[in-house]
């Protein structure tokens, strides 16, 4: 019977299709207009997978400022308080109850203190805490108008409940390679850092945690003694993926891809991104560098660096970390340096 | 600065013109190319003039045909077009024309065919490359393929015209070129033959169907023909040589059939609203 071949290719079509055409999303898409109409700057976004982002990303629930700013100072009280010195007993303690909430929700107060001994410096996890406080005020203070504000940032921003953020990064060893052979350090599918994309795949290092120069493109028309490479192009285009996929935008969010590195067609955003790199460079290495001598090994990459900091670490996806929700207001205490957060401040440089 | 030559002038901005003028001379040969066939253009008769547009017509190019055949030179004088039945619609200037006799029968719109040589097109072995398989005895049907031999032909308006006795295969690039269809079966008379080579009697013929435009059944091999009626196959041309095809009969068949696709039916010259 000659019917057979006419029912098998069907049915082998359909099971192609399926197991092939995987990733798809229904139609249809939300679309934000970025630019000049017909510019085609546009983000285009999934409603499903935006509303799955805004559950995700709520913020949490925020112990109400009930404690009076009467009475003695915490720092007059209390043995060895370096940072929140000012605060009221009361406001201390409501400070000391939100980043249990926001850190430790688990392991409670005793994740950073030891035993009875409130005032110890025996846990490493009180040490960094403190170190952490700095940052948080420096970010919201000094970096406030330039990145942050006016949502400003809390140890929850990071943490969300956890001791360790879900979202750090540390240096990339690579993969495994034949001792003869030197890595190319890209050319690997599958490297989330750079949204799977095969370009090189630890841009965070030199970018985020060095400061080698982010540009490539040339200020004229005709050459000029720019020297910079297709490589070094490829390299910024690897930190451009992660912060595109950090934020869950696109290129036009900040750029008019017609010239990327003209300042005059980017959008405001590219303005905060620039300032946002910088800020991240000075976190990783003013103040998560500080705390490497403390940190045990699992909080340490393959190469014995300290987990950092990425856009991703905050962001989490979202353009704006939790969308937006607005936390600091509440707490005035992490919105300016105190004590020896100043001083931190300097030594960081 | 590196390319440049002024402060306003620059390699890439040379080499941009550069190619503008490369494209511009390339634009206008393959212009010349284009007009080998066709040119000069007819025009109203009354003005005398030699209408090529620009440019020019390019030189005369000869092309030495193999198997002792005449060069063809390209562009040339076209031999003189047979008469067409037709006469313009109106006097106006880009009238169309419109068919006075049988539009089936006497080359007309898509029934139109071309002065072609009377000699079968050749292999590089210099035989008759068209043939049908009772010659080219090498050929067979593949395994996997309806073979229409034997099988009915149908018309456009489903009737029965005959059936296929042969195929006729190229032997340069093996495949089926004509169904040959054997016309036994039908009793249409043919009114009027005067003066129409190879249709002179009813009844059991021969003619020849081009493959691209029958439809040949993958559950049967009958086969199905869109372009004409079962009646119209008794005017199908014939060929002089029953075992080979010049290349003026193949135009001939070919443009019978097409002919019937705008001429079959008295629906097909309508427009649709």
């Amino acid at each position: 019977m000659k019917m057979k071949p006419n029912l098998r290719l069907p049915v082998v079509g359909a099971a192609l299709a399926t197991l092939t055409l995987a990733a798809c999303e229904p139609p249809p898409v939300d679309t934000v207009q970025r630019g000049y109409r017909g510019v085609g700057m546009e983000l285009v976004i999934n409603p499903d997978e935006r509303a799955r982002s805004v559950a995700e990303n709520m913020p949490p629930d925020i112990i109400p400022q009930i404690a009076d700013d009467d009475g003695p100072r915490a720092g007059d009280i209390y043995q060895n308080v370096q940072v929140l010195g000012d605060l009221s007993v009361g406001q201390f303690t409501r400070v000391m109850a939100s980043i249990t909430e926001w850190v430790s929700p688990e392991a409670g107060c005793a994740y950073c203190h030891e035993g009875n001994n409130f005032a110890s410096e025996a846990p490493y996890t009180k040490r960094v805490s403190r170190v952490m406080f700095a940052m948080t005020q420096r970010a919201n203070e000094d970096w406030g108008s330039k990145h942050v504000a006016p949502t400003g940032v809390t140890c929850y921003t990071c943490h969300r409940g956890q001791p360790v953020p879900e979202y750090v990064w540390a240096e990339d060893p690579g993969g495994p390679h034949a001792k003869g052979l030197a890595r190319a350090e890209q050319n690997i599918a599958g490297k989330a850092t750079v949204a799977y994309a095969s370009l090189p795949y630890d841009p965070l290092t030199p970018f985020l945690s060095q400061d080698y120069d982010i540009r490539v493109a040339s200020d004229t028309a005709l050459p000029n003694g720019n020297r910079t490479s297709i490589k070094q192009t490829e390299w910024t285009y690897g930190l451009m993926m992660h912060f595109s996929d950090s934020l869950n935008a696109n290129c036009t969010y900040c750029h008019n891809s017609r010239a990327w590195s003209d300042w005059e067609q980017s959008s405001p955003a590219r303005l905060k991104a620039w300032h946002a790199i910088r800020m991240v460079r000075e976190m990783n290495n003013a103040y998560i560098d500080s705390t490497a001598d403390w940190l045990p090994d699992s909080r340490k990459g393959a190469l014995g660096d300290p987990l950092k900091v990425n856009c991703k670490t905050c962001h989490q996806g979202a353009y704006k970390p939790m969308y937006g929700a607005q936390m600091i207001d509440q707490f005035p205490s992490l919105s300016k340096k105190t004590g020896v957060a100043v001083d931190m401040h300097k030594q960081g440089g | 600065m590196t390319g440049a030559i002024t402060g306003y002038i620059d390699v890439a901005q040379l080499a941009l013109y550069a190619f503008w003028l490369f494209f511009l001379l390339l634009v206008l040969y393959l212009h010349r190319e284009g007009k080998r066939e066709g040119y000069p253009l007819l025009t109203d008769a009354h003005r005398n003039v030699r209408v090529v547009g620009f440019p020019d017509l390019p030189d005369t190019k000869e092309y030495l045909m193999p198997h002792g055949q005449d060069s063809v030179m390209a562009p040339r004088q076209d031999p003189a077009e047979y008469e067409m039945a037709a006469s313009p619609l109106d006097g106006t200037f880009g009238s169309a024309y419109h068919p006075t006799g049988d539009p089936m029968r006497d080359g007309v719109g898509p029934g139109a065919w071309a002065i072609r040589p009377q000699v079968p097109d050749m292999t590089i072995d210099g035989q008759p490359k068209i043939v049908p398989m009772r010659v080219a005895t090498d050929f067979a049907v593949n395994e996997k393929d309806p073979d229409p031999r034997g099988k009915a032909v149908y018309g456009l308006d489903g009737e029965k015209a005959g059936e296929v006795v042969d195929l006729w295969v190229d032997r340069a690039e093996p495949q089926v070129r004509y169904l040959e269809v054997a016309c036994s079966g039908f009793h249409a008379p043919v009114a009027d033959t005067e003066g129409y080579e190879g249709t002179a009697e009813a009844g059991p013929r021969r003619v020849l169907l081009p493959i691209t435009l029958a439809r040949v059944s993958g559950k049967d091999g009958t086969v199905r023909v869109r372009s004409i009626k079962a009646e119209h196959f008794a005017n199908v041309p014939t060929l002089a040589n029953p075992d080979q095809i010049t290349l003026q009969e193949e135009d001939q068949v070919c443009a019978y059939y097409g002919g019937g696709t705008l001429y079959a039916t008295a629906e097909r010259t309508e427009p649709l609203i």
